[in-house]
């Protein structure tokens, strides 16, 4: 991160396992990250790596039988690891917001959008509901929404993809929070309004000063839009670069492998898709050793005897494989 | 054998296809017609792959599923290699169903996932009574080969399986009558990067393979740029441009298209951030803008455009377009813009 750029999150070695003692199965698997304000920091990997997870553990809203541990998780300078639950359920609402995939999910489909945008006001920002209603013709128009009024008495399902996205942009930053996770917000809309979205997020990133975690498997997204990339695979970070170099000169196997198909794809020229062969493994049963190895065309048996730690190559680039450790 | 194929009829050949709903609109309105899909022409020829691209609610599953009957058609033609669909009885539909057939975006939601996946292949031999049982399992083998799946992978339950091997699953089952079209509605847009390399290049095997032809509808334009050989670009029913795949996407001559293009994401941070050049959303069809369906979102629009309709025109240089201005519109990459999003 550059120099003099304050840090809003900064979580160090988060895990995230499920089920009861005994029989516990590690899911994430250390993840450490640290965002600066006005930076946009992207989580990118195969379905299933983990993306998810890391993002709702940071928010505190892992599903009910996981647990999630952690050095340290910063957020805006407060500890949240030293917190009581209705501690960090206040610190979450005005410090940390996230945006989900699926707008429709996170909203209650037989409530009017004005009433929940209320009920989230008056109790994150304790204003009156008089002033809530203000508030959110306001936070509306700061998104573009320009009927706000006939858009707030309207049901979800009476709003495409985009209007609710939007909205719900909306509802994320009325407490101006510190930290925006947003998993995947744009990933169910078309890229004409995928590209309406994420241009709205940069601006609103600027104007609120806010740090962002963006998760997305869609590389050419987060090229445009991230200022540093870490790529997960099976539950763990095994590449982190500033933007540029990543895709200047990426060197973990499996970053190289996903680049080389994203480009192959949009270049008409190519004849024939490499892909990787098979599948990544379950997240909680990755192999001993380096978990990309079975699928690995570099692997060696040095690589499934340890599991490759993160380690710099360059200025602010990381990499988990043995290939680069000599 | 290049000269035979070409006497013979296209693989599909549409014209002015019409597919109406009657809905009622939202609150307590009265039943209105919804055209989904507005007087839509379009080709595949014998072992070609068409692309066919749109935003959402362009009305692209809904011309695919009318090729099969599987929404209404009030209006224009459909054949398949020859055979009228939309005037066909029972039996020839029967029969027409096998020919052609259909793949969609969610493996899961269109397998029995009750059944091991050496049964879901082998149904359609069943059913239509292809072979006798020895000659069935090996059809079967062959088919999974075919798609890239092991072995094992028959006496195995969908769920099982990877989202990547359910679409390679879904895809054998498709093949399992020998169609001559597979109608592709999106069916890559769930899968992960290097899952959809692996099913596209099984799509490009299958092919030269088998010679069968697609209609690929999909809104990922990398996607369809690789594999289509023709793009078709819908908005709001209709078509608003359509040419070789290379063309339509290297210079875009519709205002929309060129949208479409500036929106696709591409994986190089040292290209400038794109600008959305489209603004708003596609309207509802129940409220299909006057003259030309795109003035509302069109930056070039004028006087002329709200008025009178555009008619799909040739270009020239083997493209089609529906737009009065398009001669007159810059040139330049719509790519190239020099914006910088956002702050
Ligand atoms: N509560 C849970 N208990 C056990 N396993 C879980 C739980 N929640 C998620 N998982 C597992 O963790 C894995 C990672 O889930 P996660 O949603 O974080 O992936 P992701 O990287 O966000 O994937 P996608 O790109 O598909 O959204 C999944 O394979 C899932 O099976
Ligand atoms: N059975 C139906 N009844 C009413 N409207 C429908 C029906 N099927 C599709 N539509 C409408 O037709 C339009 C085109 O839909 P669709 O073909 O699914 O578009 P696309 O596949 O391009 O996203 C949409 O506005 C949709 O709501
Ligand atoms: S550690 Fe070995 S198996 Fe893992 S990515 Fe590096 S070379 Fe491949
Ligand atoms: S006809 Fe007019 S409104 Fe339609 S695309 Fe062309 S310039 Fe735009
Ligand atoms: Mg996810
Ligand atoms: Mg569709």
């Amino acid at each position: 991160m550059a120099a003099g750029t304050e840090t809003v999150l900064d979580v160090e070695n988060l895990r995230v396992s499920s089920g009861a003692r005994g029989e516990r199965r590690v899911l994430v698997r250390g993840v450490s990250l640290t965002v600066g304000r006005r930076r946009t920091v992207a989580l990118v990997g195969e379905s299933g790596s983990g993306k998810t997870l890391t993002g709702l553990a940071l928010m505190g809203l892992t599903p009910a039988g996981t647990a999630v541990a952690a050095e340290r998780l910063l957020v805006g300078g407060v500890d949240l690891t030293r917190m009581s639950e209705p501690e960090f359920a206040r610190v979450r609402g005005r410090r940390i917001a996230m945006v989900f995939q699926n707008p429709m999910e996170a909203l209650n489909p037989v409530l009017r959008v004005g009433h929940q945008f209320s009920q989230v006001l008056t109790r994150n920002l304790g204003v009156s509901r008089s002033d809530a209603r203000d508030r959110a013709r306001e936070l509306l128009d700061s998104v573009g929404v320009s009927d706000a009024r006939r858009r707030l008495g309207q049901y979800p399902f009476e709003m495409s993809g985009g209007m609710l996205q939007r909205m719900m942009i909306a509802l994320a930053l009325a407490a101006e929070p510190d930290l925006l996770v947003a998993d995947e917000p744009t990933t169910a809309l078309d890229t004409t309004l995928q590209a309406q979205v994420m241009a709205l997020l940069a601006e609103r990133r600027e104007d609120v000063g806010m740090g962002m975690v963006l998760v997305s498997h869609d590389l050419g997204l987060v090229a445009e839009y991230a200022d540093e990339v870490n790529v997960m695979y099976a539950g763990r970070v095994v590449e982190r670069a500033p933007t540029r170099e990543m895709f200047a000169s990426p060197v973990h196997p499996y970053t190289l492998a996903l680049l080389r198909t994203v480009r192959e794809i949009a270049s008409p020229g190519t004849d024939r898709l490499s892909s990787i062969p098979g599948s990544p493994p379950p997240l909680d049963d990755p192999g001993s050793g380096c978990a990309f190895a079975p699928r690995c065309s570099f692997a060696t048996a040095e690589c499934t005897a340890v599991v490759p730690e993160l380690k710099g190559v360059a200025e602010g680039h990381d990499v988990a494989c043995v290939r680069s450790e000599r | 054998m290049q000269a035979r194929r070409d006497e013979l009829p296209p693989s599909v050949d549409v014209r002015d296809l019409v597919v109406q709903f009657r809905v009622r609109a939202p609150g307590v309105g009265p039943r209105v017609v919804v055209r989904a899909v507005d007087g839509v022409s379009l080709r595949v020829g014998r072992g070609a792959t068409v692309g066919l691209v749109g935003e959402s609610g362009s009305g692209k599953s809904t011309f695919g599923r009318a090729l099969l009957r599987l929404a209404p058609a009030s209006g224009g033609s459909v054949r398949i290699e020859g055979e009228d669909v939309l005037g066909a009885g029972h039996r020839e539909l029967r029969a027409l169903r096998q020919r052609a057939q259909m793949v969609f975006q969610n493996p899961i939601g269109s397998l029995n996932t009750r059944m091991r996946v050496g049964r879901i292949v082998r149904e359609p031999l069943d059913i239509q009574r292809i072979g006798d049982r020895v000659s069935r399992r090996a059809r079967v083998r062959e088919l999974l080969d075919q798609v890239g799946l092991p072995r094992d992978a028959e006496g195995r339950y969908p769920h099982e399986l990877s989202g990547g091997q359910q679409q390679r699953i879904a895809l054998a089952r498709a093949l399992a009558s020998a169609p001559s079209l597979i109608i592709c509605d999106e069916p890559v847009a769930a899968l992960d990067v290097s899952i959809q390399a692996q099913v596209l290049e099984v799509l490009k095997d299958v092919q030269r393979a088998t010679g069968v032809s697609y209609l690929f509808i999909s809104h990922d334009l990398n996607v369809v740029r690789h594999l289509a050989h023709e793009t078709y670009v819908m908005y709001l029913g209709g078509v608003v441009e359509h040419g070789p795949s290379a063309s339509v996407f290297a210079s875009p001559r519709h205002p929309y298209t060129r949208g479409l293009v500036a929106a696709t994401p591409v994986a190089d941070p040292e290209r400038a951030r794109r600008s959305p050049l489209l603004r708003g959303e596609i309207p509802s069809p129940m409220e299909v803008p006057p003259g030309c369906r795109f003035h509302t979102r069109c930056p070039f629009a004028e006087e002329r455009c709200r008025e009178e309709a555009p008619v799909l025109g040739e270009t020239g240089d083997g493209g089609r377009v529906a737009c009065h201005f398009w001669r007159e519109l810059p040139r330049e990459d719509p790519r190239a813009a020099p914006t910088r999003g956002g702050a």
